[in-house]
């Protein structure tokens, strides 16, 4: 599938998408942008301008948590994983996420 | 609060947010590598799809800025709160400081006006103050026409 456009994205779905992929298990920001392009079939690539403030906003807010560790082939990496507060937002923001997508969905479908 | 929690954690590189970005770079070196790049051209691509370190360390930094703008907004709330629960001690606070920092402005406008500001005339250094006293050496007051003899 062809990549959407950075624009595309809509505001919050990046911070949405970061908890979701962390949720995952312990990952560096270069995993999280990777594992974002290959389960999204190359679709989202996230810009590297986009994801690392908001990593740094989600670990400020508490939602994040980060240790360093040394990555698959040995280079020291910063790995992020998602803290009980992370979990909880994810669970709320998964739910709005679905909603909010439903609701599209309702409207297309009946304008057709 | 922020620097002590940090502290309980891994000590972190000396650089960290240079050092994550640089990892980033790194790894995407390597993918390109295993894509059958050259060394120099894979870096140089990594590099340019990063579009920047800079500006990226520039906007994370911006944003740690940000935050502590809002620990600051916080803790003034907080303040205001907190004085506006107990205006009798509040008071006392407010007339503690208001007469300490006058008597301290004062004292200190005082010294400043005798001691460390120069005279207000030209060549302040040079202006000399007379007085007489007669034969017997008892004092007089500052010399004056009048008591001249």
């Amino acid at each position: 599938m062809a990549p959407l456009e950075k624009a595309d994205l809509l505001q919050g779905t990046l911070d949405l998408l970061i908890l979701k992929v962390v949720a995952l298990g312990p990952v560096h920001g270069y995993g999280i942008s990777q594992r974002i392009r290959q389960i999204s079939e190359q679709v989202l690539q996230v810009q590297q301008g986009s994801l690392y403030p908001a990593l740094h906003r989600l670990e400020k807010r508490g939602w994040l948590e980060a240790d360093w560790g040394e990555s698959d082939n040995g280079r020291q990496a910063k790995f992020y994983r998602l803290s009980a507060k992370g979990r909880k937002q994810l669970a709320a923001e998964e739910d709005t996420w679905n909603r909010l997508s439903r609701a599209v969905m309702l409207i297309l479908e009946t304008a057709r | 609060m922020i620097g002590w929690r940090r502290s309980r954690r891994k000590p972190a590189p000396d650089h960290p947010l240079e050092q994550e970005l640089e990892f980033h770079i790194a790894e995407l070196t390597e993918s390109y590598i295993a894509n059958g790049m050259g060394r120099e051209e894979a870096r140089r691509k990594a590099l340019l799809e990063f579009g920047g370190t800079e500006q990226v360390s520039q906007r994370v930094r911006e944003l740690h800025v940000s935050v502590l703008f809002e620990a600051l907004r916080f803790n003034l709330r907080s303040a205001v709160r907190f004085l506006r629960k107990s205006p009798l001690f509040a008071t006392a606070v407010v007339v503690t400081l208001a007469l300490g920092i006058g008597a301290n402005s004062a004292v200190f406008s005082a010294i400043d006006a005798v001691v460390l500001r120069p005279l207000p005339y030209p060549n302040g250094n040079q202006l000399v103050a007379i007085y007489q006293q007669d034969s017997k050496g008892r004092g007089c007051q500052p010399f004056c026409r009048a008591c001249a003899p």
